[in-house]
């Protein structure tokens, strides 16, 4: 397959700079695994948390983030790159803060589960 | 004194650095795995609510639920989505821990756009299985 056109704009960045941005792709992927490994984790280890229908949708919520999140750190890698290619500021995202206040959430609705746990 | 001889570590480590975090991925990965693999063997002897068939190799694949069937195919695609993972790793790590040279011509190191994109379909593929193993434990 052949590189994306992108990759032959601009010039080939620092290596030290294009591995950060490799490094910062894969930290992301292990959280969107993170996520996943939480989902099931708690589907399996802790079967009590919420009636079955309200755990087995949260489950899905998490694991469905995970999916978006390997994707968006795709994309978050790519757009760096763009940007490092073509000495431009490197661009705002907003995954840091929308993760932030997912994991927030996240721990906040299971917090509570587990306190209303009869 | 060897000030003629090219460095042979980048002072960064910048491609060990590099090569442990996709080891630590893979070990990630390996988690979510394990636990998928847990729900399968859960229903094989008979904790999901599906019929006791135990760990038995005599009966037909008729002779499991339908149950037992889907946690198996979830976790038969997980182990490929961490393979596929474990082969854009150890390309990758090749490549990293090839010496100095690659490093020299830097257009060399970076990594390839079709390994970025096979992790991350390796990743979305693992949610979709989640999902799945999720929905069935229903």
């Amino acid at each position: 397959m052949r590189e994306p056109a992108w990759r032959r704009t601009g010039k080939t960045p620092d290596y030290r700079f294009s591995l950060a941005n490799e490094r910062t792709f894969l930290a992301w992927v292990r959280t969107a695994l993170a996520l996943l490994a939480g989902a099931i984790a708690i589907d399996q280890l802790a079967p009590e948390i919420a009636p079955p229908l309200i755990r087995i949708i949260l489950c899905m919520v998490l694991a469905v983030i995970g999916a978006v999140l390997a994707i968006v750190s795709y994309r978050r890698w790519a757009h760096q790159e763009q940007a490092m290619r073509n000495d431009e500021e490197l661009p705002h995202s907003w995954l840091m803060l929308g993760m932030t206040v997912i994991v927030s959430l996240a721990a906040i609705v299971f917090a509570i589960l587990i306190l209303v746990q009869p | 004194m060897a000030s003629s001889v090219a460095p042979v570590r980048d002072p960064g480590l910048q491609p060990e650095r590099t090569a442990l975090s996709w080891r630590r991925t893979i070990m990630s990965a390996v988690v979510a795995d394990l636990l998928i693999w847990r729900g399968w063997l859960q229903t094989l002897t008979g904790f999901g609510g599906g019929p006791d068939t135990g760990l038995g190799l005599g009966g037909a694949l008729g002779g499991y639920s339908a149950h037992v069937v889907g946690m198996g195919v979830c976790a038969a695609v997980a182990a490929l989505t961490t393979i596929v993972l474990v082969l854009c790793a150890a390309a990758r790590i090749r490549l990293l821990h090839s010496g100095v040279a690659p490093l020299e011509s830097e257009g060399h190191i970076a990594v390839p756009a079709l390994i970025v994109r096979t992790a991350s379909a390796a990743i979305v593929t693992l949610a979709a299985t989640t999902v799945c193993a999720l929905a069935l434990g229903m």
